[in-house]
């Protein structure tokens, strides 16, 4: 991607942006007090500034050399591409899946899926996961008497 | 002599064997941080916030201190052993300190780069302890305008120093403030953009949103290319620089201390930009400029020892105005809040023990970090070569934590993964994260230092252009919005000082 485009795609999404905030600013309520900037006042400010800061970026993407690359975009880096999508991917499994089935077995299954996509070998992998779960678990469990879902196990806590 | 009898309260706080121990694990765990690519100090300091929870708040704030002066030491190894920065204010120590080792003075380039932080670090601490209550006793008659104003001029030295284009990093700062009128309206109670949900009532909390941006992005960008590394492993020779290293460097230790301690107190400054500007001091007051960035000793010096300044002068703003002047002092300022306590001028006054204790546990720290890291420079180049399959997953697991732990909700996790996919688009699209950080932590304060400032004034602006500091700081602002125009206008032809992106300071 150039630059150009990349200032350009990145400046309206800005706009865009600001249009939202601009728009649902005017529909939050007001206030019955007198007030000298009530609680739309800052949201909209924020909101026109915000647009035009895009529009800036996107006016002064028209005078870059329409040649320039984007650094870090390389066309044929497909397999980094599918590892951002698998690690981001198993992040938001790990989310959905603490509540349900609990923080030692999510984070059990998510460790040793991780090490497995990133290639370690499977005695330091299992060794890593089961160190790493019931190390934090007793870090912040035990010691540090932080609550954690424990879901399927709950019975059993 | 008051100074005098503070700071033995402080050493008496400080040298407690319970302050102690932790000043010495924040350390430790702070060099580690460093030493460990993909993870800075905001990330290092936010992922441990979990830990310090239970603890006294002197106690905690001493660990967080250490991690975060630890960091900026760590910083320096991997710098210099495979010229990959461990976070963003050691990328000036690499330009020298990475061609010193390939000519086998690996050893000089770490030691001088550990005296120099050391010095740096201590010099600052000093200039923390002599600045801090004159400005901490001036704050004091600060009202509203004041404080209005103080919080723009932060703002505008923020966004020109973020970063190569004004529009973006004006942009960033502006939608950190509009992310943060989420939540109720500070003066008025009404809910904004909360979607009903009362866990947003507080606004969207900053911790995760800095794990997001800094941690997760930093680890998707990561996993593009190759995730192997390679550490320079030719032999590192005595860590002890030679009697003309040390007549080299001098001066140069003087120098960095004051440019990193000014320009870390400035909000939105912060190391990486101390850092930069040391290095090219140093190469303009040298007599033979072209060593630079072929392995000059001076120039590992200069940014090591103004990075590390930078952390007694990024203090000054937060303990003395609650402003925070980078995105890792934000976060020290969340840690803060959570403790129940609220920086700014009356926290001298109030808790003094705090104040100093803290204050005289950086100094120590600064001295265990110098005793603990050239003896054990060995073994930060082990864990140096931990590969990233590894540590990627061990990293992930801990942000999740510490999102899920310090926002002690499910919405923390998702505000936390949906901002490491914007920071992983800000890093692709070239965008500055720190100042949406730091516009997040400052927009509400902001925002209510206003709307009182014009209940004050029955709606009137003229109220910010009626008292004399809130005149100065609308020059200042003007000043720093207007300067790249002046210098670009009277440099004709000269090629302009380009400050690097400040992505994590």
């Amino acid at each position: 991607m150039t630059e150009r485009t990349a200032d350009t795609i990145s400046g309206l999404f800005l706009i865009v942006l600001a249009l939202v905030f601009g728009v649902a600013a005017q529909l939050l309520p007001g206030t019955i007090a007198k007030e000298f900037a009530g609680p739309s006042f800052m949201p909209t400010l924020l909101s026109i500034a915000l647009a035009i800061c895009g529009a800036g970026i996107v006016f002064q993407a028209r005078s870059l050399p329409p040649a320039n690359r984007m650094p870090g975009w390389f066309a044929s880096d497909r397999a980094g591409a599918i590892r951002i999508a698998v690690v981001a991917g198993a992040t938001a499994f790990y989310n959905f899946l603490l509540e349900p089935l609990g923080y030692l077995i999510v984070t059990f299954i998510f460790l040793t899926f991780l090490l497995w996509y990133l290639k370690v070998s499977w005695h330091i992998n299992i060794a890593i996961s089961l160190i790493a779960t019931i190390g934090t678990y007793a870090l912040f469990v035990i010691w540090l008497k932080v609550v954690l879902p424990m879901g399927l196990l709950e019975f059993y806590f | 002599m008051d100074i005098i009898q503070n700071v033995i309260l402080g050493f008496s706080i400080a040298l407690q064997p319970i302050n102690l121990l932790y000043c010495f694990i924040g350390v430790l765990a702070g060099t580690l941080i460093g030493v460990l690519p993909g993870i800075g100090p905001v990330t290092g300091v936010a992922i441990l916030i979990p830990i310090t929870f239970g603890m006294d708040s002197i106690t905690a704030t001493i660990m967080l201190a250490g991690i975060y002066c630890g960091a900026m030491y760590g910083g320096s190894t991997t710098s210099i052993l495979i010229n990959v920065p461990g976070e963003s204010a050691s990328v000036m120590t690499a330009v020298d300190g990475y061609q010193m080792a390939r000519q086998g003075r690996a050893g000089a380039a770490l030691g001088m780069s550990a005296i120099g932080s050391f010095l740096g670090g201590t010099l600052s601490v000093i200039g923390l302890m002599l600045i801090a209550p004159p400005i901490a006793k001036l704050a004091l008659s600060f009202g509203p305008p004041e404080y209005f104003a103080l919080m723009l001029l932060g703002l505008a030295t923020l966004t020109r120093l973020a970063g190569k284009s004004l529009y973006k990093g004006l942009g960033m700062g502006f939608l950190g403030m509009l992310i943060g009128t989420v939540g109720l309206d500070p003066v008025a109670g009404v809910q904004r953009f909360t979607f009903g949900r009362p866990d947003l009532l507080d606004g969207i909390g900053f911790v995760s949103v800095a794990m997001g941006l800094f941690a997760l992005g930093e680890i998707l960008i990561n996993l593009e290319g190759s995730l192997k590394k390679s550490v320079y492993s030719e032999q590192i020779g005595s860590l002890l620089p030679t009697k003309s290293d040390w007549l080299a460097c001098r001066w140069t230790i003087v120098r960095s201390t004051i440019i990193g301690f000014l320009i870390g107190s400035l909000p939105g400054a912060g190391a990486t930009v101390s850092a930069f500007m040391a290095y090219a001091a140093e190469k303009k007051a040298s007599k033979t400029p072209e060593r630079f960035g072929n392995g000059a000793i001076e120039g590992v010096c200069a940014a090591e020892t103004a990075n590390n300044a930078a952390t007694g002068g990024a203090l000054v703003p937060l303990l003395t105005l609650g402003i925070p002047s980078s995105a890792t002092v934000a976060i020290l300022m969340g840690a803060l809040m959570m403790y129940g306590l609220r920086p700014g001028p009356l926290l001298l006054t109030e808790r003094p023990d705090f104040f100093w204790g803290v204050v005289t546990s950086m100094y120590i720290g600064n001295v265990l970090l110098l005793i603990l890291n050239l003896p054990m420079i060995g073994v930060w180049i082990k864990i140096l070569k931990v590969p990233y399959p590894v540590l990627i997953p061990i990293i992930l697991l801990f942000i999740s934590l510490g999102a899920y732990t310090v926002g002690g909700s499910y919405v923390d996790l998702w505000i936390m993964f949906v901002f490491g996919i914007v920071g992983y688009l800000m890093r692709k699209f070239d965008y500055p994260a720190a100042p949406l950080l730091l516009a997040l932590v400052l927009g509400p304060i902001m925002e209510k230092n206003l709307k009182l400032a014009l209940k004050m004034s029955q709606g009137s602006l003229v109220i910010f252009f009626e008292r004399p500091i809130t005149i100065i700081l609308i020059a200042l602002i003007a000043v720093s919005l207007l300067w790249p125009l002046m210098v670009a206008r009277f440099s004709k032809g000269k090629k302009a000082l380009e400050l690097p992106v400040v992505d994590e300071m």
